[in-house]
């Protein structure tokens, strides 16, 4: 049963492949036509020499440190605000916050639909991508810096929410029941009884997606916000890619030693 | 702290947990409840401290039914009566002082709650550590409870329980995980405060020689039913074997 299941899935997986190619008219010649080749080689070839003088003769030090700034504060930004959203969020959505309070009917057709909310309110935020998001606040607001970060902060606070509400779903209720036994309202055993208890994982994710923030921040430049991903349109446009490239190893670097900054503080709080 | 039971019931999906119990404990009695595992003891608890829904029948907390209270009346209920929970509840993340503050949720607004986790006031750090004096861990006030072994933890949960300032105390099992001469001490203990603050005292186990030199009534429970309720002195060891006993031979 199980060999011939797996032999289904493969012959499906290959068979959706192949079709979805088709239907989008893929064809490997287009990989080695000169032209492309010629572009490829222009682009990949400037990687080797990237430049710290722009082509007017100017230095790129300036361009480079206002957008490392604005591609960090951005994403702080965003993330602080999306702290705000995921934790109010995450209580809401966290099954049964009203439950265990031998709670009338009620008060527990209440707390099931104010739960059932605010999971469909994180649905709607994560949904859309945060470069939508900007494209639709830099309608309303222009290039203002609070584009930037309330487009960051509505699906990240999504996001946050979700995983946070299943990780307190997870935690050991033992503590949590004491407290309600003991008189404590819902928000009191949700702050001393489930949180402390997963403080760890909690933290752990949140700062996995402050990694992530600083990726979208850089990207947000493409639409023109001061990040690096400005530069880097900017310079590609106009075909400099010497400049291109100097601005893409930047953004490596700066992902690079955020990476670093958390495998310390993971390793110092044992964090998985 | 008066407590009743009157025909009350527990349907869990696949078991009756209780079936048509009716006793009723006066203020300041001091009760132990015995009986094999499965016999509803932990379930009697938690009908009696609110945690449990009875599914027929009513629960009567100082004359007043629990299942018609209010939520702030619930609440203030619970908050006079101390439960030590068999697992002990504790975050064991956090420190000892801020798992016995812990007890006086139901007294504290937002503000109070955070000022109690964070830079508790100095009054309240005395009489946390009053209470933990009492209970004999004084100090280990600002130890993390996970470095504390299973019998400091349990105290740490009766400090939080006392810290409650209750009109009860109710604990579940206290000593299933603590070696036999230490069960004595903590048992001694719950007994020894519930007589010095004049608590009503309600503690499930298994010792029948402890049960009867500590607590002047004994309910034997088997199967959801009160075997017996009666006075420590009218219960013999054959009695309290056969407990024991029948429930091996019906199953």
């Amino acid at each position: 049963m199980t060999w011939y299941r797996r032999r289904t899935v493969l012959l499906f997986m290959a068979l959706a492949g192949l079709g979805a190619g088709f239907y989008l008219g893929l064809d490997p010649r287009t990989l080695v036509e000169p032209r492309t080749l010629r572009v490829l080689a222009d682009f990949f070839g400037a990687s080797f020499k990237p430049t710290l003088i722009a082509a007017d003769g100017h230095s790129l030090w300036p361009a480079i440190w206002s957008g490392l700034l604005a591609t960090a504060s951005f994403a702080a930004a965003g993330m602080s605000l999306a702290i705000v959203f995921g934790a109010g969020l995450s209580f809401l959505a966290t099954s049964g916050w009203w439950d265990g309070e031998r709670a009338g009917r009620y008060h527990r057709f209440l707390g099931a639909t104010v739960t059932a909310a605010a999971r469909a309110l994180i649905a709607a935020m994560r949904s859309v991508h945060e470069l939508l998001w900007a494209m639709l606040f830099l309608a309303a607001f222009g290039l203002s810096p609070i584009t930037g970060v309330i487009a960051l902060a509505i699906p990240y606070g999504g996001t946050l929410a979700k995983v946070w509400s299943e990780i307190l779903d997870e935690a050991p209720q033992d503590a949590a029941n004491a407290l309600r036994a003991a008189g404590g309202s819902p928000v009191q055993v949700w702050f001393l009884g489930l949180v402390p208890r997963v403080a760890d994982d909690l933290a752990s994710y949140g700062f996995y997606r402050f990694e992530c923030a600083l990726r979208s921040s850089a990207v947000l430049g493409f639409l023109g916000l001061p990040t690096l991903g400005y530069h880097v349109s900017l310079s590609f446009d106009n075909l400099l890619y010497r400049e291109t490239w100097t601005f893409l190893y930047i953004l490596f670097g700066l992902i690079v030693a955020v990476e670093l900054w958390s495998s310390v503080l993971r390793k110092r709080r044992g964090w998985a | 702290m008066r407590f009743e039971l009157e025909h009350a019931s527990v349907r869990y999906p696949r078991i009756l947990a209780l079936d048509n119990v009716s006793l009723s404990i006066a203020s300041g009695e001091r009760v132990a409840l015995v009986g094999p595992s499965g016999a509803g003891k932990t379930t009697l608890l938690g009908l009696l401290h609110g945690g449990v829904r009875p599914s027929a029948g009513t629960v009567r907390v100082d004359d007043r039914v629990l299942g018609e209270m209010s939520m702030k009346d619930l609440r203030a209920t619970r908050l006079a009566m101390g439960f030590v929970p068999q697992s002990f509840g504790l975050v064991p993340e956090s420190r000892v002082l801020q798992n016995v503050a812990a007890g006086r949720v139901g007294t504290r607004n937002w503000f109070g709650t955070l000022r109690d986790f964070l830079a508790p006031s100095r009054d309240t750090v005395r009489e946390i550590h009053e209470t933990l004096e009492r209970v004999g861990i004084s100090e280990k006030l600002y130890e993390r409870v996970d470095t504390l072994s299973g019998g400091q933890q349990q105290r740490v949960a009766v400090a939080r329980a006392l810290f409650q300032k209750p009109r009860s105390l109710l604990a579940d099992e206290p000593i299933s995980s603590v070696d036999p001469s230490r069960a004595r001490a903590t048992v001694g203990l719950l007994s020894d405060l519930a007589q010095e603050r004049e608590l009503t005292l309600l503690v499930s186990l298994h010792q029948y020689e402890l049960a009867r030199e500590l607590f002047p009534r004994l309910i034997g429970l088997r199967e959801g039913r009160v075997h017996f309720d009666s006075p420590s002195s009218k219960v013999s060891e054959s009695m309290f074997r056969d407990l024991y006993e029948l429930d091996v031979t019906s199953s």
